[in-house]
């Protein structure tokens, strides 16, 4: 055997997997290092023992070890993967080959090199358990899920994809061919273009789709995705908002005529307060005409919940629609000046700056943004009589900023105030219901510009918005 | 100087009658009406200047009498919607929104019966 002691470097020095050396019989002569500290055996607790008593019980009834050993003495080589007996008793799933090896003298030995692949078993198992998962998943969420390759094929869909387009297409079947009966105009399939394209992903538009069951408005994503190495794919994902849609629609057409009915009351109590107003004017009556004043600041307080209220339903609902024109923001900011000042006397609006350029928007939402940043400074001015308006450009946009050294807003409550129904604490006993800022930030958005906040507890505010230059 | 006549068209008698009393005090000349025979009398009896009228009653009058009546005098429409572009109503002379100050009101006639003369 002296040729065979070679392996000894091999038994010795391997690390990683374990290696056994076996005679033709299958009796164990030498075990290496790395089989100790895999599997707990010393040479000592396994010498002259047949290789078999790694087997469990169950294989060992099967006959495997006898098994083995033929086919490797007559193939020469034999790979399997197997259980085997830890020294504690534990079982651990292995990958092993047997090689017979014979020297020039005709002796003949076997190598059998044993691989722990228990964590590579785990990794394959919850690999298969999240695919199953994900299977359930997308099997079970309403949402329709589709994977596309650049070719525009499906190569995956989840049932309720199917669902909605009333199909049961194989796999690969032609996406553009079944969506075209939902997507008339294309526009879903040239978005999904563009996004193949430029690998620009979009995500949570509404789009509507025609299904059988009529037109349902969906909040559409897509995503580019490596689905594997040579194949590019996109993600699509579309969530039926139909129902939600229709009940914004339905809240808004609600609102909008409980608006309108309101301001019949409205207008008559108005003009009353106007004629007692005319009736009391040659007579001498300071306080009756203080209380019309303050009933008259009611009913405009009034007026402007009915219709912050209508016209955050009417956004919320996506029935927003731009009256773009061409104009000078200049002569803009300065009507919103003006017409907050006749509003309030009392204050002091500075106006600085001068774009001095036209911009392009929708001119009286654009003034509602000002005056209500205007009214803002003024209702929370805490007394100050003064609110300044600036304005500047650069390259790209027009800002607006509207200062005053009013209330402030403190730093935890300042990430929210362009939220819808947020009212900071301070300001609760004030007019309003929380929705002039969210309409403007919902107006600016629409501009494809941009609100923002400054300040700081106590000492003021200053309220930006951006216009883009177009 | 003999005073303007306004016809207010309204199905809201609080609306029409304060409308009325105010405007007279102001020196116009009012009739009112909410019932579609009674307003087309008014219209050839009483030869408004100013036609006030709500933009729900419009339907009182046809589509082809509006469009005449616009070339005789101005018509300016109450409405209680939010935005001009939601209230259904064709090419119009000019809007108030309710509710309105008597001097807003006056404004808006004014702005119109100038615009005429």
């Amino acid at each position: 055997m002296a040729e065979l002691e070679y392996f000894e470097g091999l038994l010795k020095n391997s690390r990683v997997n374990g290696v056994l050396q076996l005679d033709t019989e299958g009796n164990i002569l030498a075990v290496s290092a790395a089989f100790t500290s895999l599997f707990g055996y010393t040479y000592k607790d396994v010498d002259g023992q047949n290789f078999s008593i790694f087997f469990t019980s169950e294989d060992k009834l099967k006959n495997k070890p006898q098994i083995e050993l033929e086919k490797v003495l007559k193939d020469g080589q034999c790979d399997d993967k197997n259980y085997i007996v830890h020294k504690n008793g534990q079982i651990t799933w292995v990958s092993g080959e047997s090689i017979l090896i014979s020297s020039a003298k005709g002796e003949k030995t076997i190598l059998k090199i044993i691989q722990d692949i228990r964590q590579q078993k785990e990794f394959e198992f919850s690999l298969s358990r999240a695919n199953d998962l994900r299977q359930s998943i997308l099997a079970t969420i309403a949402d329709a899920v589709v994977v596309l390759n650049k070719q525009m094929h499906i190569v995956m869909a989840n049932a309720a994809f199917y669902r909605l387009v009333k199909n049961e297409h194989p796999s690969f079947a032609d996406f553009a061919a079944i969506i075209n009966a939902f997507d008339a105009n294309g526009i879903l399939l040239e978005k999904i273009k563009h996004v193949m394209n430029t690998g620009e992903a979009f995500s949570r538009q509404q789009i509507e789709i025609f299904s059988p069951k009529g037109e349902k408005m969906f909040e559409v994503s897509c995503h580019p995705m490596l689905a594997n190495e040579i194949e590019e794919t996109v993600l699509l994902v579309a969530h039926d908002i139909t129902a939600q849609k229709r009940a914004q629609i339905e809240r808004e057409d609600i609102m909008g005529f409980v608006a309108h009915e309101l301001r019949n009351p409205l207008a008559n109590i108005l003009l009353t307060n106007e004629m007692m107003t005319m009736l009391l004017q040659n007579q001498s009556a300071p306080e009756f005409a203080t209380l019309l004043q303050k009933s008259k600041n009611n009913i405009t307080r009034l007026n402007k919940m009915i219709t912050e209220l209508y016209d955050s339903e009417k956004v919320n609902a996506g029935r927003f629609e731009l009256d773009i024109t061409t104009f000078n923001i200049d002569e803009m900011l300065k009507e919103a000046v003006e017409t907050t000042q006749a509003l309030h006397p009392m204050y002091n609006i500075i106006q600085k700056g001068a774009a001095g350029i036209a911009v392009k928007g929708d001119r009286y939402r654009l003034m509602q943004v000002v005056t209500n940043y205007l009214s803002n400074g003024i209702k929370y001015s805490n007394g100050e009589k003064e609110v300044t308006i600036s304005v500047s450009k650069n390259n790209n946009s027009v800002i607006v900023c509207v200062e005053d050294k009013g209330l402030g807003i403190s730093a935890d409550q300042l990430p929210y105030i362009f939220d819808r129904f947020f009212r900071a604490e301070k300001t609760r006993n004030l007019e309003g219901i929380g929705l002039g800022l969210y309409l403007c930030r919902r107006i600016m958005d629409a501009h494809n510009g941009r609100v923002w906040a400054e300040s700081e507890d106590g000492k003021g505010s200053r309220f930006y918005l951006s216009l883009p230059i177009v | 100087m003999t005073a303007k006549k306004i016809l207010v068209v309204n199905n809201d008698l609080d609306t029409m009658s304060l409308i009325q009393q105010l405007l007279e005090t102001n020196g116009y000349k009012v009739k009112y009406s909410g019932n579609r025979n009674e307003v087309i009398e008014l219209l050839d009896g009483f030869k408004p200047d100013l036609l006030l009228i709500d933009i729900l009653q419009m339907g009182i009058l046809k589509k082809d009498r509006l469009a005449s009546l616009q070339q005789q005098m101005p018509i300016l429409m109450m409405t209680g919607y939010n935005h001009y572009a939601d209230a259904p109503v064709l090419s119009p002379d000019a809007f108030i929104k309710k509710p309105f100050t008597l001097e807003e009101l006056i404004s808006a006639i004014e702005k119109l019966l100038s615009k005429k003369s």
